[in-house]
C-alpha cells in the first residue's frame, strides 16, 4: 500500500537542530524540503569535499586489488562508522601523496628515458659535453642524420666551398654527426640540412663525457623505477585496508546528507524551521526522537493540499515487500493511486513458476536464492530481487510436478510412475496448455480492472466503474463463454449484450450530442481487439515453458549420447564417459538454467507492466527521498555481532 | 498446400534428382530441410542481435565496470530466437522420428509439413532478433546515461520478442498437428 504522507512543519532552538537533525536521520521517515535556495554553509562544503576525496581515493587504488565475485556486504554499528573517519582519513591523505608521488615518477621517468635516447647516438663521442660550445668563430652541429642528411653533410663542402670537421657514429642510416664550421657558414649549413629533414639537437647542460652521462642517467632511472616499484607496493599495501576508506566515506557521506539538510532549513538566530514531508504512519517514532532531544519545540502537522504532489513510497509485509523492486522497475506509484505490489505479487510467483517449469532449476534458484541471502547479505533492491528469484525457485518447485520435469526429465521415468505430470504434458497436451495459459491471463487481467474498480469507487467515480471497467469483465466473460461452454448460450449471451450495450451506450456519457455518443461507444467497443491481443500475450507462458522442457530434454539426449558413445569401450570407457557427459550434463543444465530464468523472470515482468498494469497502475509517483543513513558499502547494524 | 502438394509431387517425378528417390526419402529431406531452416534462420539472428549488443555492451562497460550485469542480461535478450529455433528444430526432429531412427512414417507430405513448420519460427526469429539486438543496442546506450534505465531497456527489447514468440507457437503447432 501508499503510506500516506503529512506535511510537517517544525520549529525549535537553533543550537539544538543538530541533535535533532541526527535523530531524524536515524529514522528516515523525514523528506525536508528546502524553500528556494539553500544556505551556503563552510560545513557542507567541507564535506563534500571529504567525500569526494574519499571517493576518488577509493577509486584509485581499485587497481590494486581485485574484488572477490561474491562477497557479503560487511556490517558495523553507527559508532564503529563515524570512528572509522580518523583512520579513513588518515589513510586518505595516504593514498593521496603516494598518488602524487607516483605520477611525479612516471613523469620522471618519461623524461629520464628521453633523455638518454637523446645521448645514446653520440655515446662513443669522448668529448665532455660542456666543451661542445660555439666559439667566436667555431659553430657545432650535432643531430642523428639518415642516408639522405649524410650525402648533403658530404656535399656541403663543395657546395659552399667552405671548410668543415666531421666526425660520425653509429651504424649507417641512423649516423650521429657532429659538424663543426665556421660561424658564418651555420646558416646556409643548416639551411641545406633542414631540407633533409636533419633536426638540430642542442646538447643538454651537462658535465663529463656522453657516455659517463649516459651510465648517470641510467642509474638515476633505476633508482626511480625501484622507487616507484615502492611505491605501488605501499599502495597495494593501502588497498589492503579499503574497508576503512570504504567506512569513511559512508560516514562523511552521512553527514554530508545531513549538512544539506540543514541548509535547507530556515534558521534565525535562535529559532529554526523545518518543512518537509513525513511518513503518517511513523508520526509517533518522530515525535518521540524529537522529544528524546529536546522538549523545546513546535511540531504541525497537515494533510497534503490537491495541488500538492507528495512522494510516494510503499509499505507491504515481508512476504510481498521484495516484488516492489518489480514495480520499481516500472515506476513509482502515483501519491493518489494504487500500490501494484501486493496485487501482483501472486500473479508474479505462478507465471515465473510456470514458465521455468523445472523442478530442479526451481529447486537450484531457490537454493542459491537462501545461500546468497544468507552469506552474501546484499543490500536494496539486489537484496529484493534475489528474493523474488528465490520465490521464483520456489514457485517453479511447485509448478513443475503439474506441468513440468525435472532437471529436463519426464517424471514418470524417473519414479516409474504413470501419474505426472499432474495436469498435463504440455509438450503433448499442447492445447490445454495453451487454454490454461490464456485462462489465468483472463483472471489476471480481471484483477487489474477489478483493481481499477476499487480505484474509482473509493475516488467517488460510480460509473467509470460500472461503465468502463465492470463492462468489459461481463463482455470478455460472456465471450469466453459462449466459445468454452455452448450449453449456456443464452447466459453467454445476456453477458455480452448487457457488457456490450453498456459499453454502446455508456463510453460517451460525458457528450450531450447522441450521435457522438454512440460514436464514442463504438469507439470503445473497438477496444476489443486490445483486449484480445492481450489475452493472446499470454500464450507465452506455455512457450517459455516449453523451451525450457525442451532445452533440458535435449541436453540429456546429448548426455546420454555421449555416454552411450563411451560406453562400448569396456569399463574404462563407462568412467570415462561418466566424468565428461557429467561435466558436460552440469554445464549444458546451468546455461539452459540461467537462459530460462531470465526469460522467465524478464517475460513474467512484461506481462505485469504491459498487460497488468495497463489496466489501473498510474505511474508518476515522485520518489521519497528522506533524510536517512544511506551507507553504499557496509550495512548499519543495532550491534555487529562479528 | 494441395497446389504445393501437386507441384512437389510432379517435381519429384519429374526432376532427375527426386527421380531415383522414393517418396520417403524425400521425406525425410524435406524435414532435415525444415529443421535446419528453423535452427540456422532464427540462430543467425540472435547471432546478430547478440554480436550487435555485445559490442555496445563491451563498449559501455570499458567506461563503467559495475553496468557488466546489467549490460549482459540486456545483450542476451535477442539470444532467445536462437534458442526457439532449436527447440522447434529438436520438436521436429523427435515428431518425425528422425530422432530415434523411425523414419518410415515420414511421406512426403510430411516431409513438407515439417518443412512448412521450421519456416515461422525461423523467418520470424532472423528478423526479430536482428531488431531485437538494435533495440538492445540502444538500450545498453541509454544504461551508459541512465544507471536506473535497466528496467526500461529491457521492457524496450521484450516488446519485439513478442513477435518472436507468436512464431515460436505457430511453427510449434504446425510441428504437431500439421
Amino acid at each position: 500500500m501508499i503510506v500516506p504522507m503529512k506535511r510537517l512543519t517544525l520549529i525549535g532552538l537553533a543550537n539544538e537542530r543538530e541533535q535533532v537533525l541526527c535523530a531524524l536521520q536515524r529514522l528516515k521517515a523525514v523528506q525536508i524540503i528546502s524553500e528556494g535556495q539553500l544556505t551556503d554553509s563552510a560545513k557542507l562544503r567541507l564535506l563534500e569535499e571529504k567525500v569526494d576525496r574519499l571517493d576518488s581515493a577509493r577509486k584509485s587504488i581499485k587497481a590494486y586489488y581485485k574484488k572477490p565475485l561474491l562477497s557479503p556486504t560487511p556490517q558495523c554499528t553507527e559508532d564503529q562508522l563515524y570512528k572509522s573517519k580518523a583512520s579513513g582519513d588518515a589513510l586518505c591523505r595516504e593514498i593521496e601523496g603516494l598518488e602524487s608521488e607516483q605520477s611525479a615518477c612516471k613523469a620522471e621517468i618519461e623524461r629520464e628515458k628521453a633523455l638518454i635516447a637523446s645521448l645514446e647516438p653520440f655515446r662513443e663521442l669522448g668529448t665532455d659535453i660542456e666543451l661542445i660550445k660555439p666559439t667566436k668563430h667555431i659553430s657545432y652541429i650535432l643531430g642523428v642524420a639518415d642516408a639522405k642528411a649524410m650525402e648533403v653533410i658530404e656535399s656541403i663542402e663543395s657546395c659552399l666551398d667552405t671548410h668543415i670537421g666531421l666526425e660520425t657514429f653509429g651504424a649507417e642510416g641512423a649516423r650521429a654527426v657532429i659538424i663543426a664550421c665556421q660561424s658564418i657558414d651555420y646558416e646556409p649549413v643548416m639551411r641545406m640540412l633542414k631540407e633533409t629533414g636533419f633536426v638540430e639537437f642542442m646538447p643538454p647542460k651537462l658535465t663529463g663525457t656522453f657516455s659517463q652521462n649516459i651510465e648517470k642517467e641510467k642509474a638515476k632511472l633505476t633508482s626511480i623505477s625501484e622507487r616507484l616499484e615502492e611505491i605501488n607496493k605501499q599502495l597495494a599495501e593501502a588497498a589492503k585496508k579499503r574497508a576503512e576508506l570504504d567506512m569513511a566515506a559512508d560516514a562523511y557521506a552521512i553527514e554530508r546528507d545531513r549538512a544539506q539538510g540543514d541548509a535547507a532549513l530556515s534558521v534565525s538566530e535562535y529559532a529554526y524551521v523545518l518543512d518537509g514531508w513525513a511518513r503518517a504512519d511513523r508520526l509517533d517514532d518522530i515525535k518521540a526522537a524529537i522529544e528524546s532531544v529536546t522538549d523545546a519545540y513546535y511540531m504541525d502537522t497537515r494533510d497534503p493540499l490537491d495541488d500538492e504532489t507528495p512522494p510516494s513510497v510503499t509499505r507491504n509485509s515481508r512476504l510481498i515487500e521484495p516484488f516492489e523492486v518489480i514495480t520499481e522497475m516500472y515506476a513509482l506509484p502515483s501519491y493518489r493511486g494504487m500500490d501494484a505490489a501486493a496485487v501482483m505479487a501472486p500473479f508474479y510467483f505462478l507465471f515465473f513458476g510456470m514458465m521455468l517449469s523445472d523442478f530442479g532449476y526451481g529447486m537450484l534458484l531457490f537454493i542459491g536464492g537462501m545461500l546468497y541471502t544468507k552469506y552474501l547479505k546484499p543490500m536494496g533492491s539486489t537484496a529484493k530481487l534475489v528474493k523474488v528469484i528465490t520465490y521464483g525457485g520456489l514457485s517453479t518447485m511447485l509448478c513443475a510436478p503439474f506441468i513440468g520435469t525435472f532437471f529436463g526429465m519426464e517424471w514418470n521415468d524417473i519414479f516409474s510412475t504413470t501419474i505426472f505430470p499432474l495436469l498435463f504434458n504440455p509438450m503433448t497436451d499442447v492445447m490445454p496448455m495453451m487454454f490454461l495459459s490464456c485462462g489465468l491471463g483472463l483472471v489476471h487481467m480481471y484483477a487489474g480492472i477489478i483493481a481499477k474498480m476499487y480505484m474509482c469507487f473509493r475516488d467517488g467515480d460510480w460509473q467509470s466503474a460500472i461503465f468502463d471497467q465492470l463492462s468489459w469483465m461481463l463482455l470478455l466473460t460472456g465471450l469466453v463463454l459462449l466459445f468454452a461452454a455452448p450449453a449456456i448460450k443464452t447466459a453467454a449471451l445476456v453477458l455480452i449484450i448487457l457488457g456490450g450495450g453498456m459499453l454502446l451506450l455508456f463510453s460517451g456519457r460525458s457528450a450531450k450530442n447522441p450521435i457522438i455518443r454512440l460514436g464514442k461507444g463504438f469507439s470503445a467497443l473497438y477496444n476489443i481487439t486490445g483486449y484480445l491481443s492481450d489475452i493472446l500475450s499470454y500464450v507465452r507462458i506455455f512457450a517459455l515453458g516449453l523451451v525450457s522442457g525442451a532445452m533440458g530434454m535435449v541436453f540429456n539426449l546429448i548426455g546420454g549420447l555421449l555416454y552411450k558413445a563411451f560406453g562400448g569401450l569396456g569399463v574404462p570407457g563407462v568412467i570415462i564417459g561418466l566424468i565428461i557427459a557429467g561435466f558436460l550434463l552440469i554445464v549444458l543444465h546451468l546455461f539452459s538454467l540461467f537462459i530460462n530464468t531470465l526469460g522467465a523472470f524478464a517475460h513474467t515482468a512484461r506481462l505485469q507492466f504491459i498487460e497488468f498494469f495497463g489496466k489501473f497502475y498510474e505511474a508518476d509517483g515522485v520518489r521519497f527521498k528522506p533524510l536517512g543513513m544511506n551507507t553504499r558499502t557496509v550495512n548499519i547494524v543495532d550491534d555487529a555481532a562479528e | 498446400m494441395s497446389a504445393l502438394l501437386y507441384q512437389m509431387e510432379t517435381a519429384a517425378q519429374n526432376s532427375s534428382i527426386f527421380a531415383n528417390l522414393s517418396e520417403n526419402q524425400v521425406g525425410i529431406i524435406l524435414t532435415a530441410l525444415g529443421v535446419f531452416l528453423a535452427a540456422i534462420l532464427a540462430g543467425i539472428g540472435s547471432m546478430i542481435g547478440v554480436g550487435k549488443a555485445g559490442q555496445a555492451a563491451a563498449g559501455v562497460v570499458a567506461e563503467q565496470p559495475e553496468r557488466f550485469g546489467n549490460c549482459l542480461v540486456l545483450e542476451l535478450l535477442p539470444g532467445s530466437q536462437g534458442i526457439y529455433g532449436f527447440a522447434v528444430a529438436i520438436l521436429i526432429l523427435i515428431q518425425s522420428g528422425i530422432l530415434g531412427g523411425a523414419t518410415d512414417g515420414i511421406t512426403l507430405q510430411r516431409g513438407i509439413a515439417y518443412l512448412v513448420a521450421g519456416l515461422p519460427v525461423g523467418f520470424g526469429g532472423l528478423i526479430s532478433a536482428i531488431h531485437q539486438g538494435n533495440v538492445s543496442v540502444s538500450g545498453i546506450q541509454m544504461l551508459a546515461k541512465r544507471a536506473d534505465g535497466f528496467g526500461n531497456g529491457m521492457m524496450f527489447a521484450l516488446m519485439v520478442e513478442t513477435y518472436a514468440l507468436l512464431s515460436l507457437i505457430v511453427s510449434v503447432f504446425l510441428v504437431l498437428f500439421a
